[in-house]
C-alpha cells in the first residue's frame, strides 16, 4: 500500500514537475517575503530586512535544490536530460558522430573478431564425438630423428588388431590430385585425404548426424564393393572457370565411361556442418597399390579415439610394437601417442573416427 | 531549526506521505500554505513517539545511575 503511494507521489513529481517547481518557487517566495516584513515592521530599510530575510532564509537555489533531492526523481530526470542533450549535440556536430559511430563499430568489431576465435579454439565444443579423446599415433625408433615418424598400413593394421585402449582408429594422408578430362583441365585439386574408414563404404561414418552426404549423380546404384569418391566443398565452390565443369565431372566419376578414375559413387560434402572437411578438395579411399602395403612405407597419419576412462598412459603400454616385434624377442619401433590441442585438430586435421564396429 | 532546512524537511515528510500541503487564505487574506498529518503521517508519528519516549527513558535511567 505505501509502496503505491510513494510512487503515485514520485510520478506526479515527475509529470507535474513545472507545477510543482512554481509551488516551491512561490512558497519560499512567499516566506522570504514575510521575512522582509518582518524587518521593516522592526524598523530596518527595505535594503536592509531583504538582506536579513536571505540570512535567515538561505540561499533560495539551495533550498530548491534540497528540496528537489526530496522528490528522489533526480535520477530519472537527469536521464531524461542527458537524453535530450544526447540528440541534439550530434546535429551541432556531426563531425563528432560519426568518429564516435566509427569507434564503436570498430570497437564492437574488434570484439567480435576476437570472440569468434576463442569460440572457435576455446570454446564451441569439436565437431567429432568425444574429441578430448583424441590421439595421433607416431611411430619411434624407426629413425633416429628427434619426434615420432608417420607409420605404415601394416603398421596401423597392428596398432588396430592388437590394442585394446581405443574404441576406434583411423589412416589418412594428403594428396595431390589430377582432376580432369581427356586434355587434363582445370586441374584445381591440390590435397587428398585418405580416411581409412571410406574403404568401408558401408561403415556408420556416412551416416554420422555431423556429416550427411547426398547423392549428386543420377545413374544405377553403385555396387557395394565400389569404391566412393566425395567431393568437397571448396571443389564446387572454386569459382575459376565455374568450377568443376559438368562434363569434367562426368569423366572423372564415371569410371566406365572415361576410365581414368577408379571411383564411383559420387557424392558431395555440404558445406556447412563439418568444419573438418573444409579445405579438402576430395576424399577418396586409402590405394590399393604395392607400396600402400609396404611396412617401411611411412607416410600416413594415424588417429585414435581413447576408451572412455583409459588414460594415455594405460594405452601407451597397451601398445604393441609394430614390425612384428611383439610376436619376436626382437622388439620393433614403438608406437608413441600423443593428446593433440584443439587448435590441431580443428585446423590440421580431418579427423574422421568413425563408431564401426 | 533554520528555516532553509525546514523545506528540505517538510518536502521530505509530503514526499514520503506523511503530510500533505494545500494553499489557502490566511486571516490577513493572503494566499498562505498550510501542512497537515495525513493518516499514515499520525501513524508515522505515533510510532516515532513511542521510539522517543523509550530512547529517552534509557537516556533517563543511565543519567539516573551515574
Amino acid at each position: 500500500m505505501r509502496f503505491w503511494t510513494l510512487a503515485r507521489l514520485r510520478i506526479a513529481s515527475l509529470l507535474r514537475r513545472s507545477r510543482v517547481e512554481a509551488d516551491l518557487d512561490e512558497e519560499l517566495r512567499f516566506h522570504l517575503d514575510r521575512e522582509i516584513e518582518r524587518g521593516i515592521a522592526r524598523g530596518m530599510t527595505a535594503e536592509d530586512a531583504r538582506l536579513a530575510a536571505r540570512r535567515v532564509v538561505g540561499g533560495l537555489d539551495q533550498i530548491k535544490e534540497e528540496c528537489r533531492d526530496q522528490r528522489r526523481t533526480r535520477v530519472l530526470e537527469n536521464l531524461a536530460q542527458d537524453t535530450r542533450y544526447a540528440l541534439r549535440n550530434p546535429r551541432k556536430s556531426p563531425g563528432f558522430l560519426v568518429v564516435a559511430v566509427a569507434a564503436l563499430a570498430l570497437g564492437i568489431g574488434a570484439n567480435t573478431a576476437v570472440f569468434s576465435i576463442v569460440d572457435a579454439v576455446l570454446l564451441r565444443p569439436l565437431p567429432y564425438p568425444d574429441s578430448e579423446r583424441l590421439v595421433q599415433i607416431w611411430k619411434t625408433g624407426v629413425t633416429t630423428e628427434a619426434g615420432g615418424d608417420w607409420v605404415s598400413y601394416p603398421d596401423y593394421l597392428d596398432y588396430r588388431r592388437y590394442q585394446r585402449s581405443f574404441t576406434d582408429m583411423a589412416l589418412y594422408r594428403y594428396w595431390l590430385f589430377a582432376f580432369g578430362g581427356k586434355e587434363q583441365r582445370g586441374i584445381v585439386d591440390r590435397r587428398l585425404r585418405i580416411p581409412e574408414h571410406f574403404r568401408r563404404s558401408s561403415c556408420a561414418a556416412f551416416a554420422r548426424p555431423r556429416i550427411r552426404f547426398r547423392r549428386r549423380c543420377a545413374g544405377p546404384r553403385p555396387r557395394r564393393s565400389d569404391q566412393p569418391l566425395i567431393l568437397g566443398a571448396p571443389v564446387q565452390q572454386r569459382s575459376v572457370g565455374g568450377g568443376i565443369r559438368r562434363a569434367d565431372r562426368r569423366r572423372l566419376l564415371n569410371a566406365d565411361r572415361c576410365g581414368r578414375a577408379r571411383f564411383a559413387f559420387p557424392m558431395t560434402i555440404p558445406s556447412s556442418g563439418m568444419s573438418a572437411a573444409q579445405g579438402v578438395d576430395i576424399w577418396v579411399p586409402l590405394p590399393e597399390s604395392m607400396l600402400f602395403q609396404e611396412r617401411g612405407n611411412h607416410n600416413y597419419w594415424a588417429i585414435g579415439r581413447l576408451g572412455d576412462g583409459v588414460s594415455l598412459g594405460q594405452a601407451q603400454s597397451d601398445m604393441p610394437p609394430s614390425g612384428g616385434g611383439w610376436l619376436s624377442s626382437t622388439p620393433g619401433p614403438t608406437a608413441t601417442l600423443e593428446l593433440r590441442s584443439r587448435a590441431f585438430w580443428i585446423t590440421c586435421t580431418p579427423v574422421f573416427v568413425p563408431r564401426c564396429s | 531549526m533554520q528555516q532553509g532546512s525546514l523545506y528540505p524537511a517538510l518536502h521530505r515528510l509530503e514526499q514520503q506521505g506523511w503530510i500533505k500541503a494545500e494553499w489557502g487564505e490566511s486571516d490577513a487574506n493572503r494566499r498562505e500554505k498550510y501542512y497537515s498529518l495525513t493518516a499514515a503521517g499520525r501513524k508515522q508519528l505515533s510510532k516515532e513517539l513511542a521510539n522517543w519516549a523509550r530512547l529517552s527513558n534509557a537516556i533517563g535511567l543511565v543519567v539516573r545511575t551515574v
